[in-house]
């Protein structure tokens, strides 16, 4: 497990986080999503050991993590800027991470190498930046290691690849210890993939949920109802986040469960109704907009 | 055990990452070891007298240092090696200056030190492969050469070991200047100050010393000094010189001892700051802030210091005004350029106004305390009971024949004069003369048209030999008139006469080879005697014999008719060509000498000599031969300075500056009458000395027929007690 606590880290006057306090659970995917320069790479990388914190304090499996061989031998750092040597090939590359990861798995490394049509004895350099993303998330699972820290990993891969990737994740959680974290600004990227979302903003953690118990709880009700008095009566009975009015038609976004909603709705005597399901986006759109955050400056 | 296999294989995992180091580092020592011996063995076969025991030890000299080595040559192998340690750092270290890379290195789950180590060893790897094949090769050549010997293998291997010490240091200096920035120029600027920033320094403390220090001696000769430590410790390469020139005659070995001591201390500061840097510091100029602000001091109150000298040297007018000019623009110039380099925004040029007023202070502090002398450099006079000698030298007055082309500290070294009240009195009264003549300048700086009748001024160098073991150096220039009474006990002093006159005291005559002959008959050199001509002996002898009765009075009154050049022959070998290795062994095996070329005057008292010299043909009379003078050219300046005075008196308006061979036209006389009237007054510019009272309203040119059909020209002065009537018509 990932602990932070009231973590902080500024870079001169800049302060990229700005007391968080974090919890990510063993198993699960969890996503870090928030906008550019929300702290996401800053927070990756002081959990993979590159950064020092300023205050606050970082424990993975209750072991500080900076500067500890054994804890950071858990972690596997995907940049969203991978680094290989110059001139180099896929296959030097592992060579290298076999003497520093005990448990790299060549096997596994050559198969997916196969699987994913790369080529192991051409230069890296050559690859393209799709090709580069996928040896580096190739690396990052053979390294076998407990945690899987990705920065950005799924800009650049197309859908395919990026479906892949998902279900070698999904693979690999169910066949072993593998507890991925994964940070990205795009929250389409990471709705069918994580359980678990945390939203980060000017360094700070605006909410940190399970991704099906906010679906499951926030849903969105289009219809149109007889007279304004039952509209008022509708709105006083929902807890609303959002709602629109087009024409005669009510958009209410609402807490609650499908059930509950419903049942409130029908109370109404709706001429027509409908619930649809939010998707990832929408749901942090009202979630930030009920934190009294202007949501258009936060995400897209 | 797992430790140290994967120590071992990351090890060999960073090598091949830097191979092409490696590649280098081979080709630079197959150059400097065996390429190189094949190339000296062959010039050695040309050494006049070499032998093969001869050979055989330069073989071994030349493994680890010059065996031509003289102050001014650096081994090509420490100077290879230092460079290949600053290679081999910079490629090392220069991740550091990469965001991609630090986050790649730095997210192993490897520690800061394993991973510096981990480099070092690499680095060592890299010097110490090559290096030692090289040397095999090299003694492999040497074999070939039948100069091989078992003690030339130990001296390879201390030579690959003495380098590594100098590649060591070169590496962690680099390293440190890298670990201390962030970005990959400005860690290169880095390293260029650590290696080079004490010879600057020492370039500028000396320029400051010679420009606002009036008594200030740094001669040519200063590497022993304080100052010159700087540049020769200061630095990698001034110490792995310092070694190469001293390691071949038995020293250098404490140098290097010490160099690897101070080498250990790099490596911890660099350990330190490898741990200390944030990673976030790739990218910005420098990784530590409080470093940054020192860094700028430093560099920043240096460039001042630098421009406000410039400033002052190159432009005249008011140099006070060139020189704070040059201070305020340098500051806020170096200010502004390393504002720049810290903070690549226009708008931030001028941020950082703590550190530029401590800056400013400093330049304030320092300048003022050089350009007033705030620490009394001018005035130091240490208690008599401190000084354990008080030499002095001056050539002015004294043709002083020990070692005419030495410099002077060699022969205030030579001295021991004590500390007597003669000595002391005489000190004081040169800071005293110096403040004097200073001021006379000033005034004169002032206004154009001063004049002071305080007569001739004369440099004169000073050493206080005090009991602490330091020595201490000035040069002082006065009126002589205001030290004639100091300088005329001193003339006296018989000690003073024999430290001055080595041939006084020398037992041996037979020491004193190669004489010469300067006289009124022939501006060029006669050769009395050669080195082989035991005649000499009688000459040497009848010299020594005047040269003890010298003294002040005839120092002081007597107009020499001649110069006796000669070559001594020195008991030490401290006077051979060069203090190399090569030219001791040859000395040693009486191929050079160590000889000091000494001059002496002959006066008209000098009986004993002047009568051998008659024998020998010499006339040796105290005025030119009428008989043979042609011509005789007068420049009389006195009627330059009336036309000054005229043009002033007129409001004549003068532009150009005042030449006296541009503006005096000479009076030329040809009639025997009037030769004859002046040959009296004259005396030679090579006999010549301020004890004469020469004239310097006068220079004169004569003419005079030699005996191969054509003139030979003498320049000479008029005496200031004797000017002939014709020349005040």
């Amino acid at each position: 497990m990932i602990q932070i606590r009231e973590v902080s880290k500024n870079f001169g006057d800049v302060k990229a986080v700005n007391n968080l306090t974090l919890d990510i659970r063993e198993g699960e995917v969890f996503g870090l999503v928030g906008t550019n320069g929300a702290g996401k790479s800053t927070l990756l990388r002081m959990l993979s050991g590159i950064l020092r914190q300023d205050k606050g304090e970082i424990q993975i499996d209750g072991q500080n993590v900076y500067e500890a061989e054994d804890t950071k031998s858990k972690i596997f750092y995907v940049s969203d800027e991978a680094y290989f040597f110059a001139n180099s090939t896929p296959k030097e590359v592992m060579q290298y991470y076999v003497h520093v990861y005990p448990e790299f798995d060549t096997g596994r490394f050559h198969k997916m190498m196969m699987q994913f049509g790369l080529d192991e004895k051409r230069r890296i350099h050559t690859y393209s930046k799709g090709m580069k993303k996928q040896l580096s998330v190739i690396l990052g699972l053979s390294a076998n290691t407990k945690y899987l820290l990705c920065d950005e990993t799924f800009d650049g891969l197309d859908p395919v690849m990026r479906q892949a990737v998902k279900s070698l994740f999904a693979s690999e959680i169910c066949s072993r210890d593998f507890t991925p974290v994964i940070a990205s600004h795009n929250l389409r990227e990471l709705e069918d993939i994580c359980e678990h979302v945390g939203l980060l903003h000017e360094g700070g953690i605006l909410l940190s949920k399970d991704l099906e118990e906010m679906k499951f709880h926030i849903h969105k009700v289009q219809c149109v109802v007889p007279d304004d008095m039952r509209e008022t009566q509708l709105l006083k009975d929902l807890e609303v986040l959002q709602y629109h009015r087009q024409g005669s038609l009510l958009m209410i976004t609402a807490r609650g469960t499908r059930t509950e909603i419903m049942q409130r709705v029908e109370m109404a005597e709706p001429i027509f109704c409908e619930v649809i399901p939010l998707s990832l986006e929408e749901i942090f759109i009202s979630e930030t907009e009920v934190a009294g955050y202007e949501v258009k400056n936060l995400i897209f | 055990m797992k430790s140290r296999t994967l120590s071992f294989s990351l090890m060999m995992e960073t090598f091949k990452r830097q191979i092409w180091v490696f590649a280098v580092s081979c080709l630079a020592y197959f150059l400097v070891f065996p390429v190189n011996a094949v190339m000296s063995i062959g010039q050695w076969k040309d050494i006049y007298g070499v032998t093969l025991e001869l050979m055989q030890k330069l073989f071994f000299w030349s493994l680890y240092g010059s065996p031509y080595g003289t102050a001014e040559q650096l081994s090509t192998i420490l100077c290879v090696t230092v460079l290949l340690g600053i290679l081999s750092a910079v490629e090392g270290f220069s991740y550091l200056h990469s965001k991609t890379k630090v986050d790649f290195y730095h997210s192993l789950p490897i520690k800061k030190e394993k991973l510096f180590f981990n480099q070092l060893a690499v680095s060592v790897m890299t010097y110490l492969i090559p290096a030692f094949i090289g040397m095999i090769l090299m003694i492999g050549v040497g074999a070939l050469n039948n100069v091989f010997t078992l003690k030339a293998f130990g001296g390879g291997l201390a030579a690959v070991l003495i380098g590594l010490v100098f590649y060591v240091m070169s590496f962690s200096l680099t390293a440190l200047a890298m670990l201390l920035t962030g970005r990959l120029l400005v860690g290169v600027l880095g390293t260029a100050v650590f290696f080079g920033y004490s010879i600057l320094l020492q370039q500028i403390v000396i320029d400051y010393c010679e420009m606002f220090f009036h008594n200030n001696y740094t001669g040519n000769e200063y590497q022993r000094s304080l100052i010159s430590g700087m540049g020769t410790y200061g630095s990698p390469f001034g110490i792995a010189n310092y070694v190469s020139q001293n390691l071949n005659q038995g020293n250098g070995w404490l140098a290097t001892i010490v160099s690897a001591g101070i080498t250990g201390v790099f490596l911890v500061l660099c350990l330190f700051a490898y741990r200390k840097r944030p990673s976030e510091a790739a990218g910005s100029s420098m990784a530590f802030s409080k470093v940054a602000v020192v860094v700028k001091v430093i560099l920043v109150t240096t460039a001042a210091l630098l421009m406000g000298m410039i400033a002052r040297n190159v432009n005249g007018g008011s140099k006070d005004g060139w020189f704070v000019f040059g201070l305020v623009f340098g500051l806020l110039l170096f200010h502004c350029i390393i504002q720049m380099i810290y903070q690549p925004d226009i708008r931030q040029i001028l941020s950082g106004k703590l550190s530029f007023l401590v800056t400013a202070i400093l330049v304030v502090a320092i300048s003022c305390s050089f350009r007033f002398d705030l620490l009394g450099y001018d005035r130091y006079l240490p208690e008599q009971d401190e000084i354990v000698n008080l030499n002095v030298v001056t050539d002015s007055l004294f043709i002083d024949s020990w070692g005419m082309y030495s410099e002077y500290k060699q022969r205030l070294d030579k001295m021991e004069l004590g500390n007597g009240n003669e000595m002391y009195q005489l000190a004081k009264h040169l800071i005293a003369g110096s403040k004097k003549y200073q001021e006379e300048l000033d005034k004169m700086q002032e206004d154009e048209t001063y004049e002071n009748e305080l007569g001739s001024v004369l440099p004169i160098y000073v050493k206080y030999e005090l009991k602490s073991g330091r020595s201490v150096y000035r040069s002082y220039t006065v009126y002589f008139e205001d030290i004639r009474e100091d300088i005329e006990r001193l003339s006296d002093n018989e000690q003073y006469l024999n430290d001055l006159y080595p041939i006084r005291t020398i037992d041996d005559p037979g020491k004193v080879e190669q004489i010469q002959l300067t006289s009124l008959e022939s501006s060029v050199s006669k050769e009395l005697y050669t080195a082989k001509d035991d005649r000499r002996i009688e000459f040497v002898k009848a010299l020594q014999k005047d040269m003890q009765t010298l003294n002040g009075d005839i120092i002081a009154n007597e107009i020499p008719v001649g110069r006796v050049y000669y070559d001594r022959v020195v008991e030490d070998n401290s006077y051979i060509y060069n203090q190399s290795a090569l030219s001791i062994e040859l000395y040693k095996m009486g191929q050079h000498s160590s000889v000091t070329n000494e001059m002496t005057y002959i006066y008209p008292s000098f009986t004993n000599t002047l009568a051998i010299l008659k024998e020998m043909g010499f006339k040796m009379e105290p005025q030119f031969d009428p008989e043979k003078i042609s011509q005789i050219s007068v420049y009389d300046y006195r009627k330059d300075s009336d036309e000054y005075a005229e043009q002033e008196s007129t409001g004549g308006v003068i532009t150009e500056t005042k030449d006296e061979d541009d503006e005096v036209e000479p009076e030329i006389y040809t009639e025997r009458s009037d030769i004859e009237e002046i040959l009296p007054s004259l005396i030679w510019y090579d006999l010549a000395s301020l004890w004469d009272n020469t004239n310097g309203d006068f220079r004169v040119e004569l003419s005079m027929t030699n005996g191969y059909g054509t003139e030979d020209t003498y320049i000479c002065y008029v005496r200031k007690d004797r000017i002939p009537h014709i020349l005040n018509k």
